[in-house]
């Protein structure tokens, strides 16, 4: 057996930041993300995620969420992901976000993703165009910046 | 401002005890209808597995987990997914032999669509109780997308030592990934 959970980077934001970028990332098979204390210093409804440092890099996303009574979902072919989260809990802080993502591209050649978030519960999965690998993964809150506080990590899994 | 972070090296710290450890991983080189991990260690509290596969067909099929070679009908399970539209749920109880969480869905593309299939299995080891499952599940290109979660619980008394990934009627392709965790606690 292999211990194969390794952190690669953790950052806690010490001033507001209109977006967090993990650069040079080495290849696993499989990443953790997870963010936590997410706050948006403006109003937002929305994390925004860019692979390669490519707002325009083919991505297909389908997300559902709930609200308490109401469910509701969609799909988008744009070139990002996006995680919807209530503004609420942007606004306090207090919204949390990880997400698994597979990095097959040995012999298959797409990453895949995994997320959720609190304040509305949300799961969403969202793949690449084959043939591309990840080597950075850009955070955005869409018109709006990260506040203080704001904490991403990523870990590289075997 | 913007943050950018280049990762050099392992930062953060590393922790001063293994607690997530590779047990198995399987690619395929053949076609084949049923991927299995057999004696598994029971030194781990939970496991967790991660498939990033592809299918066979031209329809959405479901696949199942089997555990410990067990066919008798003493499992019930659930899942709640989306297609895009508002999301829909289903439980099987009852009558189900096996695990029944995810669904892979393939719609003509050449080689079938790659889907990513993962979950955990809480307290395997144990043969005091019975045996719970959660798990999460997507495939997505235009036109063909789902999301999912699923659920089952197992009521087996004895500590699980094999998990069978099977379909009725489909196969795994060829260059789909299988990997086996075990993770302590």
């Amino acid at each position: 057996m292999t211990n194969t959970f390794t952190p690669l980077a953790n950052t806690t934001l010490a001033v507001a930041a209109s977006q967090i970028t993990f650069g040079n990332i080495p290849f696993y098979r499989r990443y953790y993300v997870v963010a936590d204390n997410l706050l948006a210093v403006t109003t937002a409804v929305a994390l925004r995620v860019i692979f390669n440092n490519n707002p325009n890099l083919g991505v297909t996303n389908v997300r559902a969420w709930g609200t308490g009574s109401v469910v509701s979902a969609d799909v988008t072919n744009l070139g990002f992901m996006e995680t919807s989260i209530a503004t609420s809990t942007l606004a306090s802080g207090r919204a949390s976000w990880q997400a698994d993502i597979v990095a097959n591209g040995h012999s298959l050649g797409v990453n895949a993703f995994l997320s959720r978030s609190n304040g509305r519960a949300e799961f969403t999965y969202g793949r690449l165009n084959d043939g591309v690998t990840m080597n950075a993964i850009t955070f955005q809150l869409p018109g709006s910046n990260f506040g203080i506080g704001t904490n991403f990590a990523i870990y590289g899994i075997i | 401002m913007l943050i950018p972070l280049g990762i050099l090296a392992a930062s953060g710290g590393v922790p001063a005890k293994p607690a997530f450890d590779l047990i198995q991983s399987t690619t395929l080189s053949v076609n084949t209808r049923t991927v299995a991990f057999n004696n598994i260690p029971q030194t781990y509290r939970h496991l967790q597995f991660v498939a990033t596969a592809k299918v066979d067909g031209g329809a959405i099929v479901r696949a199942q987990l089997r555990i410990n070679g067990d066919n008798n009908p003493s499992a019930a399970a659930g899942s709640l997914g989306s297609f895009g539209g508002a999301p829909a749920g289903e439980i099987l109880t009852g009558f189900e032999s096996w695990i029944r969480t995810a669904q892979f869905i393939n719609a003509g593309f050449s080689g079938g669509i790659q889907a990513n299939w993962q979950g955990t299995l809480l307290d395997y080891s144990l043969t005091a109780k019975g045996k719970s499952f959660i798990s999460r599940e997507g495939v997505a290109v235009p036109t063909v997308e789902r999301v999912g979660l699923g659920f089952g619980y197992k009521d087996l008394s004895s500590a699980v030592t094999s998990l069978e990934f099977y379909f009725d009627f489909n196969s795994w392709l060829s260059g789909s990934t299988f990997s086996l965790y075990g993770i302590k606690g």
